[in-house]
Formats: C-alpha cells, structure tokens, sequence
C-alpha cells in the first residue's frame, strides 16, 4: 500500500499553489507529502521558506509531523494482516511441518508441528506479525525468548528455541499434553454443582448454576513425556502416572470419543478462552466428547490407589477429573497448595534468573495428567503490544490477574507473586477474585478492593490457606511474600500441617489498609496521621498489656500505668478515626452540604442546637459492614481486656450503635438489634456512673457541668431498637420497648429529666407511640412512611422513611398483650411527672407555669372533646384498636404536644422541635379526628403541619431532610385529605409531593427514601387517577414507580420493606393491565411480585406483612385462572393463598365472579358472595373479632370507608393497595 | 496533490463510462492505497479481528461494479470520492451488521461528514493519535489516555476533526475534502489551518503528549 502511495506521489504538484488555499495549507500540504515519502523535512526548513507563516508554521508543523508518523507506524502494522493471513494457511514453516492448530490468542497462534529434521513433535507459537511494532520489539522479543530458552525446571515449558521465517516470527515449545488450569477451574465449578464440596458448602453450587455437566479437557500426544516430578504428590494428590501408558492410553481415549478436531490441547490462548464465554457450544462440544470418560471417572472417583488396576483409558484422568475426586475431601486444599507449590518454585527459579512471567493465570498454566503443572509462555507478556493486547481482548483476561503496581505500569517479582495468588484464589473458590467485566471495573477492583476473603465464599477453605493467600495477593508488595520460594515454603508447611508463617491481619492492619484505600474520602491528614500513630501504638498496648501479667505490678507500676495511659490515648485516636470511617461509609455519596450532624442528636454537645439529621445514609455494602464488624470485635475486646476509661468505653459504645445502624441500614434487623443491645447495656454502665458520680470523678472536673450523654443514649438506642423491631414485623416488643423507654425516662432524676433533651427525647418517644396505629394500619407511614415515626433530629434510622411493607404488622392482632402491658397508669405517671420536671425545673422556670397552662389550654382548644366512642360515626367494635389502647395514644400525643410546646417556648428558633411538631400533626388523624370530626378537622391540622415543613423548607433551602417530610407529608396528607378534596386537589398534593421527591432523588440518588417516597407517591397518583380516559396516563406513573422499586430492590436486597411496596405497584400495575384487557400482563405482574418473595422459604405463621401480600397475590392469581375457566390453577393458587395466612379463621374468601366484573379485577371484593363452598360469610359478618381476619376488605363507603379505621381488617400489607384500589376502582362519582 | 491519478487517464474514465468492468476495476486500483487507508482509520477496533480492510474493499468494489451505470452522473467531479462514497456505505453496512445499530441514521450522516459520525471519527482519531504510546504493560495508563485524547479531541468541532482525519490519515487533497463536506476549496482550507492549529493546542493540554511525539 506504502508503495502505491510513494508510486504515485510525484513531486510536481506540491508548487502549483492554489490561490484559494491558506498558505500554511499549501506549505503544511508539501510538509506532509514529504513525510509520506519517507523524507524528513525539517521544519526549520519550512519556516525560513514560507517567512510570513513562520510563527504558525513552527508551531503546527510538529502536530503535522506527528499525525504523518503515527499513521504510518499504524498502517504499518495493519499492513501486516496480509502476511497474518499467511499464518492462517500454513503448511510449513522452515524446518516444521504444521500438523494442526491447537490454539490462537492475541500473540499469535500456536501450532502442533513436527520439527522434521529431528522428528519430534513440537508447539510452535506463531507470533502474529501485530505483535510488533518495531524492530526493536522484534530484538526484545528474540531476547526474551533466548533467556527463557535457558530455564530449565520442572514446571516451566522448554523453549527450544526462536526464529523467523518468511517475515513471521515464531519460537518453538515443547509440546505438553494437560489442561490450562481455567478450564480445570471452569470443569470444577460444573461439577461441584449438586455434589458435596468439602464440608458442604451449598453457596457455591448456589453461585453457579448453570448446567453441571461433568467436563473434562482431553488431550494427547508429546512423546517427550515430562520427568514429572509432582510436588503436588508430597500431599499425597495426583499420582505419576508413567508417561508411555499414559499417551497410549490417551490417544486410545481420544480415538474413541471423538475426531482429529478436538485432539491434543496445549496451549491456550485466552482470546480463545474469552470466545469460549460468550460461545458455550464450544464447552458442550468437549462435554459431549468426554462425557463418556468423564462419567466413568467421576463414578471411580475418590479412590486412586485402586485406579492402577483399571484399564488405562479409565485409570487415565485428567487434572478435571481428578481434582474433581478430590473436591469432598479435605485432600482438595491440599491439592491446590501443591499446585501453588510447583508454581511457585518454578517463579522463584525463575526469578532468580532474572526473568520475571508478567503474565501468570490460570490459562498460562498447564497441567496435565500427571499432575505436574507448566508455566507457559514466560515473559512474552511483555513483548506484546499493548494495542493488539486490547484489540483482542485478550488484555482483559490478562488484566484479571494484574496486580495493582502492574496497572499503573510497575512490575517485579512479587508482582508474579499477586497473580499466582489470584490464580490459586480462584482455584479455591472457582470464581475470579476480581470477577468484573468491564475493563474499567476490573481496574478500580484491582486498585480499590482486596479481594473478598476466600472463606466468606467458602467458609470450609482451611484458615491457614486462606491466610496464605490473602497474604500473597497484598495489595501492597512489601505485605506479600518477598519471594515466590517464600510462598512455596508456606504452601509446604500448610499441607504438612505446620503452623504457617504468614499471619492473618490484625484489625489495625486492615483498617489502616482500608484507610489508604479510601482516599477519596477525604480525610484530613490528621486523620491519616492518627491512624498511622494509633496503628504503631496499638501494638505496644498490647505488649504493654502482656506484660502487665508477668510483672511485678509494685516495682513497675508507674512506668506501666504510664504507658498504660499512653497507650489508652492512641486506643481513643483509633476510636476516633473508627468513627470518621463510619461516617464516611454513612456519607457516602453524599455531596458534602448534608453532612448534617451524623452524630447522635442527644450526644451532641449542644443539644440545642443540634441540626436535625437528613435522615440519609447512602450506600454502604456488606462489606463494609464485615469490616466494621470486624474491627468492632477488637476493640470491645480490647475494652473489656484493658478496664478502659468510661471515655473509651463511651466511644466503643458509639461504635457500636453506629454498627447497629449500618446493619439496620442494610436490612439485617436481628444484627442490627443485637448491635443496639450492646450499645445500650454499655451505655448503661456508663449511665450509672453519670447518676451516681463518684467523688474522684467530681473533684477531678470541678468545673465541667454533669452530662447525661449515656443515660440519654440509653433511651435513644431504645427507640431504636424499638423502631427495629416494629419494622421487622415485631410489634409486641416494639410496644414494649416504647414502655421501658418512657418508664425509663421517667424514672431519672429529675435534674435530667428538666433538660430540654430529655423531654424532646420523651416527646418523640410518645409521639412514636401515637403514631402506632397509623404506621400498622398501614394508612400512614405505612406508605411513604415519613409519618409520626418520633424520629428525633438526628436520628439515622434508615427505615423510617420505607415502612411501606411494615405498617401491617399490626398490633392489633399480633400483639394486643404488648399493648395491655403498658398500662394507663404508669405511663400517666411518666408524664405528669415529666410535666412536673420540666414545670419545676425547666431552663426557665418563671415561664413554667403559664407555658404549662396554656399548653394544656390549647390542647383543650384541639381536643377537648375528643371522644373516642363518641358519635354513631366513630368505629365500629372492634374495627379499631381497643379503647384503653386509644386512650393511651391519646394521651401520648397530649404530652408529646405538652412537652413540644413547652420546649417550642423555650427555643422557637430550634428546627427539630418545629420538625418534631410537625410530625405530631400529622400522626394518627385518624385517632384524632375520631370522635367528632367537625370539631377537630384533620385537615386544620395536617395544613398546619404542612406550613411548619414549608417554613423549614423556606429557612433552610439547602436541608434535604425538610424537603423530604415536606414531600412526604403532602403524600401522606393527600390520603387524608381525598376524602375532603376533589381529586384535582388531592392528585395536586401528590404532584408536588412527586415533584420534590424526584428533586431529591435526582440529587442522592443513593438515598432509598427519596426513591421510595418518589415510588409511592407516583403510584398513589396512579392510583387517583382511575377514571378511564386516565388509564394510559395512570400505566405511566405506575410503570415509573416500579423501575424505581426494582432498582431499590436491587440495591438493597435484604430490605423486605421496599419488595413489598414494589409488589404492591406491582399489583397496581396489574390491575391497569386488567383493566386495559391485557390480561396476560396481568399475570405476568403478579408472577413477578410473587416471585420478590421466592427467596424466603419460611414463612411466619403469625401475621406478618410478607404472608399477607403474597396470600393477596396468589388470590388476585386464582381469580384471574377462574374468569379463565382454569379451575385446577385457580385451585392451586387458591391453595397456596389459604396456606400463606393460617391465622386468617377459615382462610381467605373464595372469589366468585360474575361477568360485570371483568375488567374491574378489584371488584369481586367490592361483591363479596357466599361462598358456597367454605360457605363463608361476607366480609361484614367477620369484622366483630379483632383476632379474626375479615375475609376480604371493608366495604368502602363515603362516610366509613377510611382505610385507617380498620387496621384489624387489613389483609396484612395488602390491605393498603386493596382499599387503595377499591377507592380507585370505584369512579370518582360515587 | 493530483499527482495521485496519473493513472486515471481519460481514455481509462471513458472505458468506464462505457460500461467496461475492467476499467472500473483498474480505476479502482489506482485509488485502491488511499481507499485502504480510509478503511484502516476507520474501521471499528471491534471488527478488526473479523474483518479485513481488503474484504471491504473487494465489496466494494463489486458494488461499485453493480453502479457502473450511474458512473457517470455521480463520479462526474471526482472519480476518487465516488468510491470513497461506496467504500463507506460498504463499511457502514458491515459495522451495522456485526457491531450493531448506528446511533444515528446513516443516511443523515453520510450527508454530513461523508458517512461518519463525529463521534467515530473521534474514536478513531484518538485511536490513531494512541499509536505512539504503546510501551508495554501500560495499557491502563494508555486506555486513560485514550479517554482523555478522545475527550479532548471531543472539544474540537465535527468539522474541524474531518478535515484533519481526511487531509492526513485520508489524503484527501484539499480540493477532495472540499468536496466530501460541501464546502469552497478556500474554506476547507482555512478550516484546515485552524484544525491543525486546535488540535496542537488540545495536544499540548494533554501531559507529555506532543514531548512524545517525535
């Protein structure tokens, strides 16, 4: 191509100067065609010829001259296809007669070939003519290949040499029979599945699950039989099997399965390997082969010694098969060590030779039959070019197993250690540590993350092993191995049962490690420079601590107690800097202006000031929870070891409960509640010691005020754990735990009880407990769940905005003991006498009396009348929660409003308290509106409500927190408010309350509320919008609700709350879809919220949300197969539906249709009928018994159809979306 | 720069406005260098190990075959351009076919930049601009780079990155690249100083790029 160019560029043009062209054009024109000529005109030259361009001249003339060069060195190397093309036809190449091709990759492609002047059969490597870039590459190459030619070891593939023929450039192996050792890991991994992997681990056939066809690789051929001498065998894996039986036997095996075409495979390549992932044809081809072996094999499995007796193709197993006998057994690990082993003495001779692999993984390492294992293509990484590397895609298989300085273009020799540590990783754990699959991923995995410790794949994988490995995949090449012998005497010493030399590391090395890893962060240099201190003298500490056993305590005690103190300090930094890591976990994601308060409200210094928290915590993972746990562990044992100071022990308690808050965060409640239990009996301790200060204490901080952190904390955590509990479907202790807080609280001194913190604290305590009936009914904060959860400022409680699933786990049914225990009296008894605290002793005691009175006067105003029996429209019995139940909650909010008022009084300015006010309105209306509505007009409040969150939003624009109750109050309030408002006015609340949420969550999109309350507002918009014509834009809405679940769901896969609000859009969207007449979709809809809950495979016999939304869904799966004449389908789910809800008396209602009702799937409930064959009632003959579940939903009327009213009759989470249906369902006019 | 068609004589263009394949053929051989390297530079590093620059450039040729008819209307200004035309309709097509759907219609894009989209153009100029910087081992560093050459390169205007792709890893002459973007051989000229002149400013932003480039 070069020679057609040059052919026809001819000089003469260049000066015919076109008037029309931009001298520099015209000069920079004659530049370039020069340069395409193979002149290298100087630019010079250029500037003292075209005088009046010279300035432009000097200074493009350069980018010319680069453009011009870089095309040829590029064409250059495309050129070469042409004689690539040769490679593919080759029948001969100087003294070697090709027989096959066994193998091609991004260098080139490997050959089978005979050398025919000494007759022996060879691989020759091919290089592909892209390989090169210049002559100076080739002289590199050849280089390389001679001093690999000159290693000489068991385990690494001769090279016998290296030469070029016609312009191709090849080196020549010798030919070895075995398997890459990737598709030894790829064989094992199917054939774990189903079968027992040592000491049963269930995860990782879980992991993969595709098909476990037993898979061997066959190969053949090599008359040049290894000397194998098997290290591995010193473990008593993989025994010698002498090499001429084995070829015999081997061709034998290979006639009888199969053709020419999968005969012998050496050296495999991994762009053939990357083919293979995305071809699994290929897989089930060598399956098919060598499923007749591999079946034979498997069956005589574990028991080798008995194999010599056998015929050869049966005794003759390759490594798969082999290794694969081994997998149930503990001789496995061993195995693999011995693998690690040959490797890692075949690197260290290597190294010692100067000649570093670069490119170790498991398909550059070759084992055959015998078990010895061969390094192949040594050093040659290096001659590739990097582009074709990345053309090919054989760099991502080649950057898997980089380790981190390799990426950033750093390598020794203990960079060949990291990769024969991922190598073996992978071999232990059948997956790749670093399992992404896009180069970029794969990077930040290999820079960012160390990989995921093998055990907590595989927890049988011995620990000393795990150790080892982890220690040779450091992330930093002076924590590994320094030496690959080094590694190879640890393998040695694990398969004989010595203790090994690498240790596991401690909790300060990993969060130092974790530390540096996390740069971006942020952190302060202080930060940094604490860790470093604390991670010198934690070690001392511990020195310190040992020899405090064996001393003489007298005659060395002021010295110790010294250091002791010193080595406290250092204990505190690194308690320090545990909780910037914490805090930089929760804030992850975040952009830096909601850094609120992490810090607990009440632990503040100044509670008064204490912002009110977005109640937002970003994306933390199990990982990071593992890590905190971890370091957690030591230092609560280094706390209770050392008698630390209450200072100390105050921060590991913090520690704790922030630990408690991650877990609840990622959904795992019995963690998180055990961690807030810790927390608390710590903050206990300490609590007692704030009471009852001893003299030393007192005289040693004359000056500093008595503080109640921990006693306050007490409370706090309390809430929490409550909080917990009650989203995990516990409301009994939920109720009991909102007891012991306020009797707790009530039962302090009365100079803690006067201070303002105490009595917020109370406040929201008692405000959560009014909102009780609102959370369980499902009504309120069920949905959006931003309701009168008592969430204190600050407060991190990640599911207080997503109960959506939890509101059903009612009370009422489950837990009405809970209720009683809280008896009317003690609780009477907790407030007046925090009235009386905070009257007497309040900040400002002059205004305590007139607050108080007025206070209670306006409480009067509000409520004076309230009856909860009052008026024929008030609850029927039993359709709402016991009386004595309303009382309390009554008389919770009283005093929550008491005591907010009074503190309002104190400090107008403080937002939490407005927060908290806010939060009381919107509690419970329903309860408050109960006994005569006109007196007490719900909507007066929750409008005042909304202008307090308005106000809030106002004064503090950049606080996402006020945005997120202002949105979630407008969705809460327009449930309320429907039955007011036309619905134009109500579906505008929810406008607005959609529009601030996808504000929100545009901007943290990492934060879960704000998706969910985005969620569920749209699909409650969805859901107003009932009327036909509204249909399309009703599907819109709902069809944006739940791509936003699904990827909640995703994300947080453990938070059972937020797959329930997506099976209820869900079950929305097939109710459109019902109603659209698409019925397949319908099913469709319900198949996947069904399937949300595939994963648990118990179900609680008690009522809890989980079994009552799926029994919903299979009952809306019966109707649909009886309206389709399906019978025995509908029998099925109908089944399943009864099953689900044992405690529902006499199961579920059988649907009966009648015509009118298709297309209206909502409204068989709306006509119950006799069931003739359970004979059951209609629903309203049910409702009496608050343990009995009705058996379908309340009739829905103007006047009694509030879905609150009822949370008895709520089939469990279900009952939101059914009324909520119902009323759609139900024509606006109505 | 005519220099180039010395063979593409007269007699040689009447042959094949007569409709005599063979002189099509030759025709085509004589642009055949430039027509490669067009098809190096732009090709799909996906494709590169499915497809040869000669596979496309035999297709094309054979469309160009089945169009002999209409040689005459549409090669009337430039012989070199109608196979640049077909070439890179025939590379669009198989791009289509084994890497996907273009983003944008093809059609509207072979009106605008002669059949490439700004953004491939791009890929490719970095790709290209990449060559030097291929020591071994450095491919993540290299595959930064590539980013931030395709991000700079991003600033430059679509035209600005066709008239340098066609003048120098084309060679296009100016008149021809006039041509394909439908512009006065003085302002594709002028356009081509001031490309040159943003892309060693974009060049020079980019840490020890142009020091490497020599």
């Amino acid at each position: 191509m070069n020679d057609d160019r040059s052919a026809a560029s001819v000089d003469g043009e260049t000066s015919t100067v076109n008037d029309d062209r931009d001298p520099v054009d015209v000069a920079a024109d004659e530049f370039a065609e020069r340069y395409r000529n193979g002149e290298y005109p100087s630019v010079t030259e250029y500037v003292q010829r075209f005088p009046e361009q010279a300035e432009e001249l000097k200074e493009l003339l350069p980018a010319v001259a680069m453009m011009e060069q870089l095309k040829q060195k590029e064409e250059s190397r495309i050129d070469s296809f042409e004689r690539q093309s040769a490679i593919s036809g080759l029948q001969q190449l100087g003294d070697f007669r090709i027989i096959r091709e066994i193998g091609h990759g991004g260098m080139g492609v490997v050959y089978e070939a005979e050398q025919e002047s000494l007759g022996r059969h060879v691989a020759l490597k091919v290089l592909s003519p892209t390989t090169f870039d210049s002559p100076k590459s080739i002289r590199r190459f050849r280089r390389e290949a001679e001093t690999v030619g000159r290693l000489h070891h068991t385990n690494i593939v001769p090279v016998f040499g290296v030469g070029d023929e016609k312009g191709l450039h090849y080196y020549v192996m010798q030919l070895i029979e075995g398997e890459p050792l990737n598709e030894v890991v790829t064989g094992l991994r199917n054939r774990s599945e189903g079968r027992t992997v040592p000491s049963s681990t269930p995860n990782i056939s879980a992991e993969h699950s595709e098909a476990g066809n037993p898979k061997c690789q066959q190969g053949t051929v090599s008359s040049n039989g290894s000397p194998s001498e098997c290290l591995a065998d010193a473990s008593g894996f993989l025994q010698p099997v002498p090499s001429e039986v084995q070829i015999e036997s081997s061709i034998q095996a290979q006639q009888e399965s199969e053709g020419d075409d999968e005969f012998a495979v050496t050296v495999r390549q991994t762009r053939e390997e990357l083919a293979k992932l995305s071809e699994p044809d290929f897989a089930d081809a060598v399956d098919k082969a060598n499923a007749r072996q591999a079946d034979t094999k498997i069956e005589s499995g574990s028991d080798d010694s008995s194999s010599a007796n056998r015929p050869p193709h049966e005794t003759l197993q390759s490594a798969t098969e082999r290794l694969s006998a081994l997998l149930p057994t503990c001789e496995y690990w061993n195995a693999v060590a011995g693998i690690g082993i040959q490797v890692s003495r075949a690197l260290a001779y290597a190294h010692g030779h100067g000649v570093w692999h670069r490119d170790i993984k498991p398909s550059n390492l070759l084992i055959d039959r015998s078990g010895t294992v061969w390094l192949v293509d040594f050093g040659l990484a290096r001659i590739a070019d990097d582009n074709e590397l990345t053309q090919t895609g054989d760099l991502l298989g080649t950057l898997r197993y980089m380790s981190p300085e390799q990426v950033i273009g750093e390598f020794d020799h203990r960079s060949d250690v990291y990769s024969l540590g991922l190598t073996l990783y992978e071999l232990l754990t059948f997956r790749p540590a670093h399992d992404a699959s896009i180069r970029g991923r794969i990077i930040e995995q290999i820079s960012e993350a160390s990989p995921k410790s093998p055990r907590a794949i595989n927890p049988a994988i011995p620990q000393d092993l795990e150790t080892i490995i982890l220690k040779a995949t450091a992330h930093d090449a002076k924590d590994r191995y320094q030496t690959a012998d080094e590694l190879a005497e640890d393998l040695q010493r694990f398969i004989q049962g010595f203790p090994i030399k690498a240790r596991p590391f401690s909790a300060t090395e990993q969060l130092w490690r974790w530390a540096r890893r996390n740069p971006a962060l942020a952190w302060t240099t202080a930060t940094t420079a604490i860790l470093l201190v604390t991670v010198a003298a934690l070690s001392t500490w511990g020195l310190v601590a040992a020899q405090n056993a064996n001393r003489d305590l007298t005659e060395e005690r002021g010295r110790t107690r010294l250091e002791a103190e010193r080595a406290e300090d250092n204990l505190r930094m690194a308690l320090q800097a545990f909780e910037e890591i914490v805090d930089g976990i929760s804030q992850r994601g975040l952009p830096q202006s909601v850094h609120l308060d992490l810090n607990s409200d009440i632990e503040t210094e100044d509670g008064e000031t204490a912002q009110p928290v977005a109640n937002l915590t970003p994306v933390v993972t199990e990982a990071d929870a593992d890590l905190l746990e971890r370091l957690l562990k030591f230092y609560l044992d280094f706390a209770s070891r050392n008698e630390a100071s209450p200072e100390v022990a105050a921060q590991t308690a913090k520690a704790q409960r922030r630990v408690g808050d991650i877990y609840q965060r990622l959904g795992r409640r019995d963690e998180a509640i055990a961690a807030y239990k810790n927390a608390r009996t710590q903050y206990q301790v300490l609590s007692l010691r704030e009471l009852n200060p001893s003299l030393e204490d007192i005289l040693s901080h004359p000056d500093t005020p008595a503080t109640y952190d921990a006693t306050l904390a007490v409370a706090a955590i309390s809430n929490q754990i409550r909080d917990t509990a009650a989203y995990a479907g516990d409301p009994k202790s939920a109720v009991a735990a909102y007891d012991s807080t306020v009797s707790y609280l009530s039962s302090l001194p009365d100079e803690v009880k006067s201070l303002p913190e105490t009595r917020f604290l109370l406040a929201q305590t008692k405000i959560s407990f009014a909102a009780i009936p609102s959370r369980m009914s499902g009504q309120f904060g069920g949905e959006n769940a931003g309701g009168p959860r008592g969430g204190h400022p600050g407060s991190r409680d990640p599911q207080r905005h997503s109960a959506d699933g939890k509101p059903d786990a009612s009370p009422y049914r489950g837990g009405r003991s809970g209720y009683r225990r809280g008896d009317a009296s003690s609780r009477d008894d907790g407030r007046s006498d925090f009235l009386t605290a905070s009257r007497d002793r309040g900040k400002r005691p002059d205004h305590g009396d007139s607050r108080d009175d007025s206070a209670r006067a306006q409480r009067g105003d509000s409520h004076g009348d309230f009856d909860p029996r009052g008026g024929g429209r008030g609850p029927r019995p039993g359709y709402g929660p016991p009386m004595e139940m309303e009382k309390l909650i009554r008389n919770s909010r009283d005093d929550a409003r008491t005591l907010l008022e009074g503190l309002i009084e104190e400090d107008d300015q403080q937002p939490a308290y407005q927060l908290e006010l806010a939060r009381l309105l919107l509690a419970s209306p329903s309860f408050r509106g109960r006994g005569d509505e006109t007196a007490s007009d719900p909507m007066v409040e929750l409008n005042k409500a909304i202008v307090i969150l308005q106000q809030l939003v106002h004064d503090h624009p950049g606080n996402p927190d006020y945005r997120f109750h202002l949105a979630d109050a407008l969705a809460m309030s327009s449930r309320e408010t429907q039955r007011y408002e036309t619905p134009e006015q109500t579906a505008t609340r929810y406008q607005r309350s959609i529009q601030i949420a996808r504000k929100l969550q545009k901007q943290f999109p990492n934060v879960p509320e704000y998706g969910i309350l985005l969620a569920n507002s749209l699909r409650r918009l969805s859901e107003l919008q009932g009327s036909p014509d509204q249909l399309p834009r009703s599907q819109q809405l709902v069809d944006e609700a739940i791509s936003i679940l699904r990827k909640l769901t995703e994300v947080w896969p453990g938070q059972m709350v937020y797959r329930l609000s997506l099976a209820r859009a869900l079950l929305h969207s097939a109710m459109l879809e019902w109603r659209l007449k698409d019925s397949e979709i319908y099913l469709q809809r319900l198949d996947e919220a069904v399937s949300l809950f595939d994963h648990i495979e118990e179900f609680d016999d008690r009522p809890n949300p989980v079994s009552d939304m799926l029994s919903m869904l299979h009952r809306r799966r019966a109707e649909f197969y009886m309206r389709k004449g399906r019978e025995s389908e509908a029998a099925a789910a109908w089944e399943l539906a009864t099953r689900l809800t044992p405690w529902a008396t006499g199961g579920p209602e059988r649907p009966e249709f009648d015509s009118s009702d298709f297309g209206r799937p909502g409204g068989s409930d709306e006509n119950p009928h006799s069931q003739k064959q359970d004979g059951q009632k209609p629903d309203r003959q049910n409702q009496g018994g608050p343990r009995q579940k009705p058996k379908g939903p309340p009739r829905d009327s103007p006047d009694n159809g509030r879905p609150d009213r009822n949370p008895e009759a709520a089939e469990g989470s279900g009952n939101n979306s059914e009324t909520d249906r119902q009323k759609r369902e139900r024509p606006p006019a109505e | 720069m005519n220099d180039r068609l010395p063979s593409e004589t007269p007699e040689l263009v009447n042959r094949v406005i007569r409709g005599d394949t063979d002189a099509l053929s030759e025709l085509f051989n004589v642009h055949r260098a430039r027509l490669w390297r067009m098809v190096n530079f732009r090709m799909d590093p996906r494709l590169a190990g499915r497809i040869d620059a000669d596979d496309i450039l035999q297709e094309a040729w054979m469309r160009a075959i089945d169009r002999i008819d209409s040689f005459l209307v549409d090669a009337s200004r430039s012989t070199f351009i109608w196979f640049r035309m077909i070439v890179t309709q025939t590379m669009l097509d198989l791009h289509r076919r084994h890497v996907g759907a273009q983003k944008r219609s093809a059609a509207k894009e072979i009106s605008i930049h002669g059949g490439w989209s700004s953004q491939s153009t791009s890929v490719s100029l970095a790709r290209h601009l990449l060559g030097h910087l291929s020591s071994p081992s450095n491919a993540a560093i290299r595959m930064e780079l590539s980013s931030q050459l395709e991000t700079a390169l991003s600033t430059m205007s679509d035209i600005d990155r066709e008239v340098l792709a066609m003048r120098h890893f084309e060679e296009l002459t100016n008149s021809e690249t006039a041509q394909v973007l439908g512009m006065t051989e003085q302002a594709a000229s002028a356009r081509y100083v001031r490309a040159l002149s943003r892309l060693r400013h974009v060049l020079t932003a980019i840490p020890g790029f142009m020091d490497d480039a020599t």
